[in-house]
């Protein structure tokens, strides 16, 4: 929506109650608490709150808490995805989430990987205020923890919300389809995207027995019994039932897909070009001519960067052996996926959990 | 087996009744019948009988005609795969090539013979026996009426003939493997068994799409015979069959014809948009038999595949830099790669296709040919 004509009736900030001037980034927002939170995002800023993590943030305090006006900009329901990332304003965290590379380089020679890698970490720092439980600081590191089936669907559901915005935010192509082109394809590739990056957080993790959510949180291999039965459902499953069933599943997501990842030591890059692959499945029958000139044109356009990347950036000896090594993986995601939607079916016919209609149609890719 | 012990009780040879001297090639033959053979198919030679096909082949006819014993040869079992294909022909002799594809594309570059064999020794050694196996397809898939000298004209099958053209092929199919990569055939039955079973299907379906795109019919599904499926007119495929049961065009429509336009779109029309060629085919191939990931294989399997996987890529990267010329041969790898999701998207909506026969009891394919199709291999 953008800021209001003056002529309007003004709103309060949400943040700080002074006169408001529209919507940014999600929420009623003054000019002010508007750039402060774009500033904060870009620029990657941490702020550590003197007090207990609940100062007063309206607009007559001379120097409110930056650490708490930031807190009260994420509950009020600003949304750092629509922030752009100032170029080199990285911090670098893991070599394979930020491999070394000069940022001029970075954007001229690999322009949409590198966009996709910032959005990437914006969707990354705006997932940990989305995922943030009642009583939680997003400034407090938050500890992983194992969760459920029924808490998995949850998170799955909330995440679902990001990708769009995601999607559009590296693809400026993608914004002009029209919405049904933007629908098959973002729905044909959301469940595929969502297994490969569940395996991609496990290897960066380094936890070849988790499944790593992308709150963070996770099933563990070991014991699916506990991912399974420790819901509030008063159907249980036996654990006979658990390993004829559900294990195959697990036992071939970490063996074609996880375990290679991490033999590979596939980085950001790797894992975004198999995205953009993904995402642009120009042999879907609903895809318009239009559509599939556009993706064919983006993969190629990804491949030449990745090339680029391989080469100079990574000095890899073979980049061609690698990259045919790495697109290979993708059958791995779709068999995974398919297997996926096959338990799902299961789960309904053995009445086991009765997931949402629409997580359902998500999973199966129903459109 | 090889050959017997004189000691032991002799056969005669099927194709001259001469005294046989054991198996060769798949079929009970005397040593010259087998050399015959052997240098019939390793120097790729074309014989022309001068009278009707139908010559006396037996050992007391000085000057047997070459055309009619190969023929003989062909008719009582002898498998060409079993030949191990010449690296490099007389000087004095030009290769000829017979492929299976016999439309007018099929001996232009997109099918080219392979130089430069020591710089890409997997890949020149599958070409070879992938063309020994076209030859023999030939004769696998002849007419009983006719000569395999003759040309095969093709034509669209029903679902019954597709069936059993299919299930015809699966022997000549598991012998060209084992003969293209000397690691496989030194595996274990069992893992043998899975990564040819787990693969048979999509390397079928892969295959009918690349003879598609070389034949330059994207509405038609080739099969190795050369006869096809046409998909304009999915009611004779389904229909065109002695069964009793008949299905509604709507129905067809609704069922099936999706998955045929999901195929066209997904890999055929790729394959053609990006000029595929045999050897760029037969890389992907072998990405779909070294299937790594599958649950059952063993440390050593998977390391084998890895190495290989690994190995024909480098080939692949050399045949584009070298030979092919391409000017970004990484983006033409991935791209090329990258029709491996589809392929096997297509291999599960076939498996799906093939559930809904079942379900709706339209015909009753064997347990052999289920299971092949489902990749079941216990």
């Amino acid at each position: 929506m953008g800021p209001r004509s003056k002529g309007e009736n003004q709103s309060k900030c949400s943040i700080c109650q002074e006169s408001g001037d529209g919507f940014h980034f999600g929420a009623e927002a003054c000019r002010a608490c508007a750039a402060f939170f774009r500033r904060s995002i870009s620029e990657n800023k941490l702020y550590t709150c003197s007090g207990n993590n609940d100062c007063d943030v309206t607009v007559n305090i001379r120097c409110m808490c930056r650490a708490c006006r930031l807190t009260k900009c994420i509950e009020v329901g600003m949304n750092p995805v629509g922030v752009r990332q100032k170029p080199g304003s990285f911090r670098k965290s893991k070599e394979l989430i930020s491999p070394s590379s000069s940022n001029h380089d970075e954007f001229s020679r690999m322009p949409i990987l590198s966009k996709m890698k910032l959005n990437y970490e914006n969707m990354r720092n705006a997932r940990k205020a989305l995922h943030n439980e009642v009583g939680e600081n997003v400034f407090e590191e938050k500890i992983p923890k194992e969760i459920n089936y029924k808490e998995s669907v949850q998170q799955g559901m909330k995440d679902y919300t990001l990708m769009p915005e995601w999607v559009s935010s590296c693809f400026d192509e993608f914004r002009t389809l029209s919405a049904d082109q933007k629908n098959i394809l973002f729905r044909n590739s959301y469940i595929p995207f969502f297994m490969m990056e569940t395996a991609f957080l496990s290897h960066i993790n380094n936890m070849p027995d988790s499944v790593i959510f992308p709150s963070g949180d996770y099933c563990d291999m070991k014991n699916l019994e506990r991912y399974y039965n420790s819901t509030n459902f008063e159907k249980k499953i036996s654990t006979e039932d658990i390993e004829n069933l559900f294990k195959p599943f697990y036992d071939n997501y970490k063996r074609s897909l996880l375990l290679p990842m991490m033999n590979l030591q596939v980085d950001i890059y790797e894992f975004l070009t198999l995205f953009t692959l993904l995402h642009w499945d120009t042999g879907l029958v609903e895809i318009t001519d239009e559509c599939l000139e556009i993706g064919t044109k983006v993969k190629a356009e990804v491949f030449k960067e990745l090339d680029f990347y391989l080469t100079n950036v990574k000095k890899v000896a073979e980049p061609s052996v690698r990259i045919g090594t790495i697109v290979n993986l993708l059958p791995a995601v779709h068999k995974s996926v398919r297997r996926i939607q096959d338990d799902m079916e299961m789960t309904k016919v053995f009445n086991i959990f009765s997931a949402p209609n629409e997580f359902f149609d998500l999973v199966t890719g129903n459109f | 087996m090889g050959p017997r012990q004189k000691d032991k009780d002799q056969s005669k040879c099927s194709i001259c009744r001469e005294p046989g001297d054991g198996f060769h090639f798949g079929a009970e033959a005397c040593r010259a019948c087998a050399a015959f053979f052997r240098r019939s198919v390793s120097q790729s030679k074309t014989y022309l009988c001068q009278g009707n096909n139908d010559c006396d082949v037996t050992v007391n006819i000085r000057c047997m005609c070459r055309a009619c014993r190969y023929v003989k040869c062909i008719e009582v079992g002898m498998n060409p795969v079993g030949v191990q294909q010449k690296p490099r022909l007389p000087k004095n002799r030009k290769e000829v090539s017979i492929d299976l594809l016999s439309s007018p594309r099929t001996s232009n570059s997109l099918m080219l013979e392979l130089p430069l064999t020591g710089q890409m020794p997997i890949l020149s050694k599958i070409r070879a026996s992938y063309q020994t196996m076209c030859n023999a397809r030939i004769a696998l898939h002849k007419a009983e009426d006719k000569t395999v000298f003759e040309k095969r004209t093709p034509k669209a099958v029903n679902y019954k003939e597709a069936v059993k053209q299919g299930m015809k092929d699966v022997t000549l199919a598991s012998d060209w493997v084992s003969w293209s990569f000397d690691e496989f055939s030194n595996l274990p039955i069992d893992q043998k068994r899975i990564l040819f079973h787990n693969s048979y299907t999509a390397f079928f379906i892969m295959e009918s799409g690349f003879s598609s795109h070389l034949n330059n019919t994207p509405d038609a599904i080739t099969f190795p015979s050369g006869d096809y499926i046409d998909t304009n007119d999915l009611n004779s495929f389904y229909n065109g069959t002695d069964s009793d049961k008949q299905i509604s065009s709507e129905d067809i429509n609704r069922l099936f014809k999706p998955s045929y336009e999901r195929f066209k779109k997904s890999v055929i029309l790729p394959m053609m948009t990006l000029q595929m060629d045999i050897i760029e085919y037969l890389a992907l191939f072998t990405m779909l038999l070294w299937d790594t990931g599958l649950i059952e294989l063993s440390d050593e399997c998977i390391k084998i595949g890895d190495k290989i996987k690994t190995q024909v890529l480098k080939e692949l990267d050399f045949y584009m830099r070298n030979v092919k010329k391409v000017e970004e041969p990484l983006v033409r790898i991935g791209t090329l790669v990258n029709i491996l999701p589809d392929v096997h998207k297509s291999v599960r909506r076939i498996q799906d296709d093939l559930e809904m026969t079942k379900v709706f009891n339209l015909y009753a394919p064997s347990d052999e040919f289920y299971d092949l199709v489902m990749g079941n291999y216990n």
